[in-house]
């Protein structure tokens, strides 16, 4: 934030993408990490993972927001996770109810992802006395950063594991599915494949700036 | 140049008298009788698998420090050595592309993208044959008689199953390898005409090798079969022995330099470890060769080993 003035629309902008790209959760934080090995098998369930999350990161923040003001210094941890905790349980019983064969699928990842850091992480990202609406956007924009990875990585396990996505074939035929991929082997290896992947693309696009992060 | 002359370089200085290459081309060699046996016992096309393999790795090898701009090694002959080593676990009834696929994994996963040779932390032929076993079960498992191309299971598969009905190898069998088994495993005779020749060159360590085969007979001696109390079966302990990859991995595999402890008394902890473990995965796990899985694990544990055996330094106290 420089001292040239840019439009509130701009600066909102920026602080969804720096939760898609510079400060990406799961591939430049490492966050959520034991949810997205889990989860990431199925394309699916993914998708709703990634829903869940970004919904959640956007509630907690607004939240943080509007009450973090008021909470004592001391009890801010406690005060974000009960927080945190409150939401992922009312999504893991919405999701018990109307989406009761994915809430199986799921098992206990849903209700982990309240003890990583990934929301502390996102309502540490906020400044301390900002708008709600910029917490809003840095809940999304964390959110989405992670979905957008989790969904990379389904994509790219589901498509190897069964050569399809969901219902629709992608592979020809006589592809030999690598079922390792379905495995956690198989998730370990890709995630470190798309960690690296991350990190080369984003030094390849700015050079200057990765080389200034190592220093610090 | 003239500042390396004058300065010392990056300790150890004392240098080996071998190269790795000279190494290399030793173990090579020493596993040419194992190759030999698996040509006789099950026919040519058991030697494409192992050519296929060992041109992809090699060439993989090099693409791979093309790409990174590393020094091109591959006359080494480490990648020959990786890709001959998982060809010859394979087994001869595979689909062709089952060998270059694992040779892919084995250099550029595990090798190249930790640094080259020297730097990966696990087994790349075995990490390999690891994640194919995992990926395509019933390709992995596509045994055949030797001398005719008939479907067969291995005697470790049978020992897995107790089926009764399929009777087990004469030991003699066992011993030369006219069994079902993978390419370059079943000729327990022929791995250890190489493995003592390796051992008597000191290019491999005794202790390894001792300590797996050991452990190996006396872990699979002391179960007698399922149900039965703790007894003493010497049949059981000489068919784990000869049987599957014991005598391949024990003198080939886990002494790989780059994966094995380097004190004596971790490398006698890491053959027990390994032959204790190849045992109960083999009589109690999902699949019938423990081996792999117990090297792998071996292999990550030993820099452990290492730091609980390292000598003290006088007067040094813990």
């Amino acid at each position: 934030m420089t001292g040239i003035k840019t439009a509130a629309g701009s600066v909102h902008l920026q602080e969804i993408g720096q939760g898609l790209w510079g400060q990406n959760p799961l591939l430049r934080l490492g966050l959520g990490i034991c949810t997205a090995l889990a989860v990431s098998g199925s394309f699916r369930d993914s998708c709703y993972v990634g829903l869940v999350v970004t919904l959640l990161l956007m509630a907690s923040n607004t939240v943080f927001a509007i009450f973090g003001g008021k909470v004592p210094q001391k009890l801010g941890l406690v005060f974000k996770i009960t927080i945190i905790a409150s939401f992922i349980t009312a999504a893991d019983g919405i999701m018990k109810i109307y989406y009761a064969d994915i809430h199986q699928n799921l098992g206990i990842y849903l209700p982990l992802v309240a003890v990583n850091g990934l929301a502390i992480a996102s309502s540490d990202a906020m400044s301390q006395h900002g708008s709600v609406a910029s917490a809003v956007c840095i809940g999304l924009g964390m959110g989405l950063g992670y979905s957008g990875a989790l969904l990379s990585l389904a994509i790219i396990r589901e498509v190897l594991g069964t050569g399809s996505l969901g219902d629709l074939p992608v592979l020809p035929i006589g592809f030999s599915r690598i079922l390792a991929m379905l495995h956690p082997s198989g998730a370990f290896i890709a995630l470190g494949l798309l960690l690296g992947l991350f990190s080369f693309l984003k030094q390849l696009l700015s050079p200057e700036q990765e080389s200034k992060e190592s220093q610090i | 140049m003239r500042e390396a002359e004058t300065t010392n370089g990056i300790p150890p200085y004392i240098r080996a008298i071998r190269s790795t290459r000279q190494i290399m081309l030793m173990v090579l060699l020493a596993l040419l009788p194992a190759v030999w046996t698996g040509y006789c016992h099950f026919g040519s096309e058991a030697m494409y698998h192992l050519a296929y393999t060992v041109v992809t790795a090699v060439s993989v090898e090099c693409v791979c420090q093309l790409v990174l701009k590393r020094p091109v090694t591959i006359l080494d002959g480490s990648a020959a050595l990786t890709g001959l080593l998982l060809g010859m676990c394979l087994p001869p009834a595979a689909p062709f592309w089952i060998g270059p696929a694992g040779a892919v994994v084995a250099i550029v996963l595990v090798k190249q993208m930790y640094g080259g040779l020297g730097c990966n932390f696990v087994n790349p032929a075995l990490t390999a044959r690891a994640l194919l076993h995992i990926s395509w079960p019933t390709q992995m498992s596509a045994f055949v008689k030797p001398y005719e191309a008939i479907a067969a299971v291995t005697p470790l598969g049978v020992i897995a199953d107790y089926d009764s009905t399929q009777a087990v190898p004469s030991m003699m069998q066992l011993f030369n390898g006219e069994i079902a088994g993978c390419i370059g495993e079943t000729s327990a005779m022929a791995l250890m005409i190489g493995g003592i020749v390796l051992i008597f060159l000191e290019v491999i360590d005794y202790r390894i090798p001792t300590g797996i085969m050991a452990a190996v007979f006396i872990t699979a001696s002391l179960y007698a079969g399922p149900g039965s109390s703790i007894g003493f079966s010497f049949n059981n302990g000489l068919i784990h022995l000869l049987s599957g990859g014991t005598m391949l991995a024990a003198f080939f595999m886990a002494t790989d330099y780059v994966t094995s402890p380097i004190t004596p008394k971790a490398r006698w902890l890491y053959g027990v470890s390994i032959g204790v473990l190849t045992v109960i995965i083999r009589l109690w796990g999902a699949y019938p060769e423990g081996l792999t899985f117990a090297i792998l694990l071996m292999n990550i544990v030993a820099p452990l080993m290492e730091r609980l055996t390292f000598p003290r330094r006088f007067g040094e106290v813990r």
